[in-house]
């Protein structure tokens, strides 16, 4: 390589940085936003499931469609499946296709696609996808997501309906998660069946049969709201992440560069002497 | 002094966690009051105001529709928004119902007056809660 060439390298390296940089800087900010939602977000919808659970416990499974299976339903399973719309942020999508390839079963399941990476992954495995929710702001088509996956299933089209995201754990951790929605299974904690035991009389106003319903529906879709929000705090996180490592990179790949660069520079100026100093002597003798 | 043990918690954060005396609250079939040891109680709220009294001070939140559940010693309080008076401005409360109040006379479109009954009803809930700061807010 020579100097010039090295020279136009270590400059376009450097813009490379500059980008990665900003792109870290706007999606740190972004993570901020997006952890703060999932974190604060997170008691109301752990103490719904918990009361839910409670209220659901003293109940006859009869009361609500939302509770068993629909017997009309046919072997076929529908997958709220939540990625993002970009790219550049490290392993979050290719864990979790790595996932969702492993564990399901493309022929026997149709996608419900937030997010446009996942949706592309499903038209290539050549499964159907009945909605696509990745235009917009995803937390606000919540319901409508929801409105269209119980529909689905009241309708009898379907056996299960599951939702696959990432899960937020912390800035630097993620995980592929599952989870059953439909037919909905509660299950009580040890600390509440012992409750029920020592007291049993647990008052519902109104009565349960009338409110159980749209519980359950408010819990799914709190559900998929939350779900959403983990995955959008787990994308920015990652994509922070994967910035910030190619930004230290651009700068190892800079240092090592401008190492090169210098001794190039270096030889050349000692072949120069080398020149003179051979030209000056033949003269002299 | 017995108390209770009052977490307000809406989708977007915890808005309360503490222990109070007694609490007064909009259910579905009117306002009930939660004393501490109340016995195992499930209620669905609705739009309204909660009085929350605790040594010797009176505290006020407008909440929206939710759930309640309480075991005597602990009451969860779930609502889709609440906030206290310090949250809210009269001058835009008062702005809010004059346009609410404009849109139900004017408009013929079934969902701009769901909407905007909806708005009136929430302004109306929070002049409510204006009006009761001007009550004295220690009770002795």
């Amino acid at each position: 390589m020579n100097i010039r060439q090295v020279r136009n390298k270590i400059r376009s390296v450097s813009n490379v940085r500059k980008i990665t940089k900003a792109m870290q800087m706007v999606s740190a900010i972004k993570m901020k936003k997006a952890q703060q939602l999932a974190i604060e977000g997170q008691p109301y919808r752990n103490d719904l499931e918990r009361i839910i659970t409670r209220v659901v416990a003293n109940l006859d499974p009869a009361f609500s469609p939302l509770l068993s299976r629909n017997p009309a339903a046919k072997g076929r399973d529908l997958i709220i499946f939540v990625s993002s719309n970009k790219g550049l942020c490290g392993s979050f999508n290719f864990n979790l296709f790595r996932y969702v390839v492993k564990n399901v079963e493309f022929g026997k399941t149709d996608f419900v696609t937030v997010g446009k990476k996942g949706a592309s992954l499903v038209g290539k495995m050549g499964s159907q996808i009945i909605a696509d929710f990745s235009t917009g702001n995803s937390v606000d088509s919540v319901s409508a997501i929801f409105q269209t996956a119980l529909m689905a299933f009241l309708d009898g089209k379907y056996q299960q309906v599951k939702l696959v995201y990432n899960r937020f754990i912390n800035t630097l951790r993620h995980e592929p998660t599952e989870t059953v929605l439909l037919p909905v299974k509660l299950q009580p904690t040890e600390e509440d069946k012992k409750e029920k035991e020592i007291n049993s009389e647990y008052i519902i106003e109104p009565a349960p049969e009338t409110i159980i319903d749209s519980l359950l529906r408010s819990l799914i879709e709190e559900k998929i709201r939350g779900a959403v929000i983990d995955s959008e705090a787990a994308e920015h996180s990652a994509r922070m992440i994967a910035m910030k490592n190619a930004t230290d990179n651009a700068g190892d790949v800079i240092y090592n560069l401008t190492l090169l660069r210098n001794k190039i520079r270096q030889e050349k100026i000692t072949y120069e002497l080398l020149d003179m100093i051979t030209a000056k002597e033949s003269v002299e003798t | 002094m017995d108390t209770i043990h009052l977490k307000i918690i809406t989708p977007k954060k915890v808005v309360l966690d503490e222990e109070v005396k007694t609490v007064s609250i909009p259910t579905f079939r009117g306002e009930i009051t939660v004393l501490p040891h109340h016995t195992h109680l499930f209620a669905l709220l609705v739009e309204g105001v909660i009085k929350i009294r605790k040594e010797a001070v009176e505290d006020y939140l407008a909440i929206g529709g939710g759930y309640m559940e309480t075991d005597g010693r602990e009451l969860h309080v779930l609502v889709s928004r609440a906030y206290g008076q310090s949250e809210i401005d009269q001058e835009l409360i008062q702005k809010s119902i004059e346009s609410a109040k404009k849109i139900l006379s004017q408009s013929k479109d079934r969902n701009e007056r769901i909407q905007a009954t909806a708005m009136l009803r929430r302004s109306l809930i929070d002049m409510k809660l204006i009006k009761k700061r001007k009550a004295p807010r220690s009770v002795s």
